[in-house]
């Protein structure tokens, strides 16, 4: 019991010491400090352009999408009230701008990538390619596991992406995401549960490909 | 309790559940198969999701961000205050003239040596043409050069042959005339020139002297007339 409530205070002295940090930052950002950009930049650009790609499953989009991030960041330090935590307002930036982004392609791309490709070819090469020399259990184990769950996040409505991607990559806290996704806490518990649903789905049917890709030519010696 | 818990298994999972609840969930999960499978499915899920590598930044990303960050740093500061806004246009116009100018200097500096050497070359080809009412120089041993400076009120003096002879005079100059007839000198012995006088002076073309039919330098006096400026040698 002891240990638990060091715990709790423990935790909430690292909370006020993560928020006189951000005060800090924000303070030194606003004089143009040089060390403030720097400092900016190390924390949060590999969490950035994680959630961009996690987003948006396309790493040259992501990079541009991290570009136009920052530059809003820097842009707009001077009007930040600092109501979130600095946190909370860069990823908002960062889903925002993933969204536009993706909007963006779906309106002038899209056409150019149906021309040419069928859903099939429009998956990713590695999921498509049966792997002959392991089982589907070793796969479960490995790397290709990561590339399965990276296409079905991909497949999966936008929209519940983003919540399951900040729960359970970015791992925020309910409200945190509320306030990112500008939404109540009931409708995030209810986008992470569609979002945990509909990626169970499609990895049950990644992995029913898969075994069926790799039977094929066992069962033909 | 129902099987379609769906909700609360993921926020079982998310220990976003009340501790009562929790406890009334877990006891469902020990009973029910499929809600327990769903737990297992869900919790594997997560816990692979969280385990996904992070991906790794493209090379050039971080340089680019770092010159961003320095560029919108230098405008955040030229916009701080009003001062810091004028020396940033001023900086900006005097770069945008720079820049303008850079091409045109080396032409422009070429042209306006151009026309410095070409006026340099035709100032001393300037000189007026003069009217000679006699014949050309005399074929004497030594002759002086000749000619008279006149003018008449209103109009531009000129130069021409010693012929009219007048007696009141108020200045006299003498020039030195060399061979080719131009002035190199003048000495006012008495009265005042004037500035039209002068002007005519050195841009006019005497016939020199001759020595053995030679041109050479020598001097000449010169009288103008005081109401008539007209000048005698």
């Amino acid at each position: 019991m002891a240990t638990s409530i060091l715990d709790l205070s423990s935790g909430r002295a690292a909370e006020v010491n993560a928020d006189l940090e951000d005060l800090r930052l924000i303070e030194l950002l606003r004089e143009c400090n040089e060390g403030a950009y720097e400092e900016l930049l190390t924390r949060f650009q590999q969490q950035v352009y994680t959630l961009a790609v996690r987003l948006l499953n396309d790493p040259s989009e992501a990079a541009d999408v991290v570009q136009e991030v920052f530059l809003k960041v820097f842009r707009n330090i001077g009007s930040f009230r600092g109501q979130s935590s600095l946190k909370t307002w860069i990823y908002r930036i960062t889903v925002n701008e993933a969204h536009n982004a993706r909007r963006w392609f779906f309106r002038h791309r899209r056409r150019e990538v149906e021309l040419d490709t069928n859903p099939e070819e429009s998956r990713n090469w590695k999921e498509i390619i049966p792997d002959r020399s392991r089982s589907p259990f070793e796969m479960a184990l490995d790397g290709e596991q990561h590339s399965m769950i990276e296409a079905a996040l991909d497949r999966i409505n936008p929209i519940f992406r983003e919540a399951v991607v900040l729960r359970d990559i970015t791992d925020l806290s309910y409200e945190e995401i509320a306030e990112i996704l500008g939404v109540s806490l009931g409708t995030v518990k209810s986008r992470i549960l569609r979002g945990r649903e509909a990626l169970r789905e499609e990895l049950a049917g990644s992995l029913k490909n898969g075994l069926a890709l790799r039977l094929v030519p066992k069962t033909a010696e | 309790m129902s099987c379609d818990n769906e909700l609360l298994i993921s926020s079982l999972i998310d220990r976003q559940i009340a501790a009562e609840e929790r406890e009334n969930v877990l006891a469902h999960l020990e009973s029910c198969a499929a809600c327990s499978e769903s737990y297992e499915s869900m919790q594997s899920m997560r816990l692979a999701l969280r385990r996904i590598a992070e991906p790794r930044m493209p090379v050039g990303l971080p340089g680019k961000l770092r010159q961003s960050a320095a560029y919108e740093r230098v405008r955040n500061l030229s916009r701080a205050s009003i001062r810091a806004r004028r020396m940033d246009w001023l900086s900006r116009l005097q770069l945008a003239f720079e820049n303008m100018m850079r091409p045109h200097a080396l032409p422009f500096a070429g042209g306006f040596l151009s026309a410095a050497l070409a006026f340099g070359l035709l100032v001393p080809n300037l000189s007026f043409a003069h009217r000679y009412i006699s014949g050309g120089p005399a074929t004497q041993i030594f002759n002086m050069p000749d000619g008279v400076v006149v003018g008449a009120s209103g109009e531009p003096p000129r130069i021409e042959p010693a012929d009219a002879q007048t007696s009141d005079y108020q200045t006299v100059v003498v020039l030195t005339v060399d061979s080719s007839g131009r002035v190199t000198d003048y000495q006012v012995t008495r009265g005042q020139l004037t500035d039209d006088l002068k002007e005519l002076i050195m841009f006019s073309n005497f016939t020199p002297a001759t020595f053995f039919g030679l041109p050479t330098t020598a001097k000449v006096r010169v009288y103008c007339n005081k109401i008539i400026p007209g000048m005698r040698s």
